[in-house]
């Protein structure tokens, strides 16, 4: 029996897709959404939306739990080596750094580089022989190459970062995900079939990661109309989005790789951290508590580190981020990312779990490549 | 004899100015001289050791003084694409400079006699730490063209500077147990003044202000551990941040960029003259006697008296806020003095009154943007009244509203974005930049009329990077004194007062929030807890985090699509299983109400997308399942 309320007040977020069976305008919002009551606004603002599908980019940590769920070095250290081929291969053409900087370096966008780089194509020049022009295209790559070889930011071609949604209409099975994708201008839709790789970031526990099936839908299914977007199964003991590094729906995105050379033979449970209930102080809010919040969050958010220690950490041990200690600072971690939203920083709650040794590991220079496991002295090391 | 160079290319290093000059110098059988081009300008100084081959060079090469200015010396020098001019310099050359190039003439002599006998001395220890009996703390000024300085701070309890390789660090006597100790990083200096032997001062100027410690006595500290039965082994001794080494320093801190030192031993500033020279993180210092002049007011008095000017309305309190933000600017960011920006007053009235309020805006912008740092390299017309208030006629004059630079233009262009001005809150200081074009939110929307009255306050270090945990040093006072006063206080900007009103998830994280001036809107006092009342009701939220971050969501950047009635918005079931929610944060939408979305949210572009991110506040039906 549907109960109706007439004339509340709410304020609300989060993510919304088009369901075809709905009549005439309508929003269909969940309790999840309304964050808050009593505002005047009428009007439904918009802050993102699945434009297009979005480059799946690897980065230090993901490389780092792949590595440890056994996947070959080969296959990253291929992964480098084609995108530092494809970086090499974009300062040799007009049209090839005109699409690079069009398609990678905003900034050089906004500023109409790439139309004047296609310009003297037209036109029958070379941009090497302008000073500035090629200098600009060397900058951009170089800020490319200096992010792989830092931040492990390799680009996967067999991958692609969505929004991710609940499939409305219960089709999917658990373990089951409809991902598609459509590239504007072109358009066409494509659907991904198989088993696929699922995961978020910040990913720091081994269970970030996970293997689903990948499937499509019936012609008849309003799933058909939807685009740009991973679709997770509203079935099984425990959704597929908070067990990726505690995800939910209200905008986050997700990352499908479809790489074979990329889906591990094994994975492990996903962490299960308790669900952390804000501060409460018993009283409204004023303007003074949320200063002070504001002023102990600056003074005490220790996420960076955190982050920085667990990475160091992983890079050091055998089995990486599967040692305890790393599967800790992954609770910490999330502990740290909530701590704006709940007021509870790491300190308080867990007190210090690391041994304080681990908290001084200085990796910075005084490491020695031999420590580091395998695969990260290949992609790292000088 | 001092050389004055110009036409130098503006990129060319002192090293590659010294190599150029040494062919022809050569001609003359000058071996010893020294080059120094300044930093950011088309001007260098050659200094030669001996005047009259000085003389015979600039016979061949140079210009005199007062030479007509298409005037061209005999042979030309080109360096890059510029033909160099060469006069004797009207300054007499540094004494310090000239003994340290007839130290080099005399080893060269040396070396030239006995070259046979190399033998290599072991690496020198340099001498780095100097005694000093006075800091004082204060700005460049000129008083009859000279550059002078005029202390806003003095301490004389003495102490001693310490040169390490990345930063000096100067440590100050203080009475009873605790001692100040003043970190500057050679980066943030931007040029060291020398004095000379009948005045040992070592002028430091900086981009930013220095670090300030308060350190305990390790001693007392390690005495009083061991009496508590503490291994001082294991136990570090902690420096505390502060924001200014006493209460006399805390109201010029963040203006007052010039420290002055005086050294304890005059014969010690050769050392520390040469020591600074080799030194290649540090500009080299510039030899240049610079007298100490009282300040004619506290600087206190002159932001006084410039608050008056710029908050009565009888006065220039009338002229729109966009035009005083950047005069309060002026002297809050240290462009130009308090008594300077006063004097700029009756032009900028003018131009408010001639061309638009734009354009003076615009103008003294530009005039914030283009003054230098003054200094020795720094000519003394550059701050004079009149040459400032030209400028900024000049600066008015090119102002062209349609340009495709002018921020005026682009939100005229583009209703989702709005221009903000902005706070730095930094240990030491308060600084305004801006306006920087953003992108709109629900509350700058609610009242688009009084955008100047919100302003984004932005806590950060003096570098600009967020303040950050620090193992070294405990930074309480930062937090809990510095930032918690201004965030609990207001910021008086041009006679509107600022004060907290909320931050986003994200800003929280950057380290910036929102603050508001009241104003009057539709004939309602609207002021931080009102503007917060009218955007929703929070009062049954008690966790300040969540409070604050709900309050937050209302400013993030949204574009506004369209308004729909109470009928056309349900909230459906969640579905849950097992305690987990499945449905966290996701609703649909019907396709008559995307396609209206679709028309007004970005509608050049080709896919239309089916998943929108929102925000939706509004009155509604809400419809709940019941069991």
């Amino acid at each position: 029996m549907l109960v109706l309320y007439a004339d509340a007040f709410l304020g609300a977020k989060g993510m919304v897709s088009l369901d075809s069976r709905l009549p005439g305008d309508c929003l269909m919002l969940r309790g999840s959404m309304v964050k808050f009551s009593g505002s005047d606004a009428w009007e439904v603002e918009v802050c993102g939306a699945a434009f297009r599908p979005l480059p799946m980019i690897l980065n230090r940590q993901f490389i780092k739990i792949f590595e440890d769920l056994g996947i070959e070095d080969q296959k990253l250290v291929e992964l480098q080596e084609t995108a530092v081929n494809r970086l090499r291969c974009l300062t040799t053409s007009n049209i090839n750094a005109a699409t690079f900087l069009e398609n990678e370096c905003f900034v050089s966008k906004a500023a109409q580089m790439p139309s004047l780089i296609k310009l003297l194509e037209d036109l029958g020049m070379d941009f090497h022989e302008d000073d500035f022009l090629r200098q600009v295209v060397k900058m951009a790559v170089v800020t490319k190459l200096r992010d792989i070889k830092y931040r492990g930011r390799i680009p996967v071609s067999n991958g692609v970062t969505l929004y991710g949604i609940m499939d409305e209409t219960g089709f999917l099975k658990e373990g089951e995900v409809y991902v598609v994708t459509e590239q504007p201008p072109e358009g066409g839709k494509h659907v991904l079939t198989g088993r696929v790789v699922v995961t978020r970031s910040p990913a720091m526990h081994p269970g970030d990661i996970q293997v689903v099936r990948a499937v499509d839908v019936p012609s008849d299914s309003p799933l058909n109309a939807l685009s740009n977007c991973v679709v997770f199964s509203q079935h099984g003991s425990r959704d597929l989005p908070s067990q990726l590094s505690g995800g939910d729906l209200d905008g986050d995105l997700y990352n499908v790789i479809y790489d074979p050379g990329l889906l591990p033979k094994v994975t492990y449970p996903a962490a299960d951290y308790p669900r952390v209930e804000p501060i409460d102080i018993g009283r409204q809010v004023t303007a003074k508590d949320m200063t002070d919040f504001f002023v102990t969050f600056m003074e005490t958010d220790q996420l960076g580190n955190i982050c920085n220690i667990h990475q160091q950490l992983a890079d050091q041990m055998a089995i990486g981020t599967l040692h305890k200690d790393c599967i800790k600072l992954a609770g910490m971690a999330s502990t740290a990312v909530d701590y704006s939203k709940t007021g509870i920083p790491v300190s308080f709650l867990r007190g210090r779990q690391v041994e304080p040794k681990h908290l001084t590991v200085d990796l910075g220079q005084n490491v020695r490549v031999s420590e580091i496991q395998e695969t990260e002295a290949r992609l790292y090391g000088s | 004899m001092d050389v004055f160079v110009r036409q130098v290319p503006q990129h060319a290093t002192s090293k590659q100015l010294k190599e150029f000059f040494a062919a022809p110098l050569g001609e003359f059988g000058i071996k010893v001289y020294a080059c120094e081009k300044f930093t950011n300008k088309r001007l260098a100084k050659l200094t030669i050791l001996e005047d009259h081959l000085g003389r015979l060079f600039l016979q061949e090469y140079g210009l005199p003084q007062n030479a007509n200015p298409r005037a061209r010396p005999k042979k030309s020098l080109r360096m890059f694409t510029d033909f160099l001019l060469c006069a004797e310099s009207r300054d007499e050359p540094s004494d310090l400079l000239l003994r340290s190039l007839a130290m080099e003439q005399a080893q060269l002599a040396s070396k030239a006699t006995s070259s046979s006998l190399t033998h290599k001395h072991g690496p020198k220890q340099d001498v780095t730490t100097f005694q000093i009996s006075e800091l004082r703390c204060g700005v460049w000024e000129y008083q009859k063209r000279q550059l002078v300085f005029v202390p806003h701070y003095e301490n004389f309890t003495g102490g001693k500077i310490v040169f390490g390789q990345k930063r000096a660090v100067l440590l100050l006597h203080t009475t009873g147990s605790q001692s100040t100790r003043i970190d500057i990083d050679y980066c943030s200096v931007d040029h060291v003044v020398s004095g000379s032997y009948q005045d040992p001062s070592i002028s430091l100027t900086l981009d930013v202000p220095p670090k300030i410690y308060k350190v305990v006595e390790e001693t007392d500290l390690v005495e009083a551990m061991r009496l508590m039965g503490i291994d001082s082994a294991k136990t570090k001794i902690k420096k505390n941040r502060t924001t200014s080494i006493d209460s006399a320093h805390a109201g010029i801190a963040g203006t007052c960029l010039v420290y002055r030192l005086h050294l304890a031993d005059y014969a010690t500033i050769s050392t520390v003259y040469e020591l600074l020279r080799r030194f290649p993180k540090i500009s080299s210092p510039v030899n240049f006697q610079t007298n100490v002049a009282r300040p004619v007011e506290t600087l206190r008095k002159s932001f006084a008296r410039l608050n008056i000017e710029l908050t009565d309305i009888a006065r220039y309190g009338k002229l729109p806020f966009q035009v005083l933000f950047h005069l309060e600017r002026l002297a809050w960011n240290a462009k130009l003095s308090p008594r300077i920006v006063l004097k700029l007053l009756p032009m900028v009235d003018q131009i408010v009154t001639d061309i638009g309020v734009q354009a003076a805006a615009h103008a003294v912008r530009s005039l914030c943007r283009s003054l230098p740092v003054p200094g020795p390299h720094t000519e003394s017309r550059d701050f004079e009244p009149a040459k400032l208030t030209s400028s900024l006629q000049q600066y008015a004059a090119s102002y062209d509203q349609f340009g495709t630079d002018s921020a005026f233009n682009l939100t005229k262009k583009h209703s989702h974005i709005v221009l903000i001005h902005k706070i730095i809150i930094t240990p030491m200081g308060t600084y305004l930049e801006g306006p920087e074009p953003e992108v709109t939110n629900r509350v700058l929307r609610k009242f688009p009329d009084h955008t100047d009255n919100f302003i984004r306050v932005t806590f950060t270090n003096e570098y600009g990077e967020p303040v950050r945990f620090d193992s070294q040093a405990d930074q309480h006072d930062i937090f809990h004194e510095r930032f918690k006063a201004v965030l609990d206080g207001t910021i008086l900007v041009a006679g509107r007062g600022f004060a907290f009103l909320g931050f986003s998830h994200s800003s929280l994280r950057s380290q910036n929030c929102w603050f508001m001036a009241p104003f009057t809107a539709n004939g309602e006092n609207m002021h931080a807890p009102i503007v917060i009342k009218q955007l929703g009701d929070f009062s049954q939220i008690f966790s300040p985090a969540k409070c604050a971050a709900r309050i937050g969501q209302t400013f993030t950047d949204t574009s506004k699509t369209v308004e729909i009635g109470p009928q056309d918005v349900k909230v459906i079931a969640e579905v849950e299983r097992y305690g987990r929610v499945f449905s966290d944060g996701v609703g649909t939408i019907s396709k008559g109400l995307l396609t209206r979305i679709w028309r007004v949210y970005q509608p050049k572009r080709t896919l239309k997308p089916t998943l929108l991110q929102i925000r939706f506040a509004g009155r509604s039906l809400l419809s709940r399942t019941s069991f």
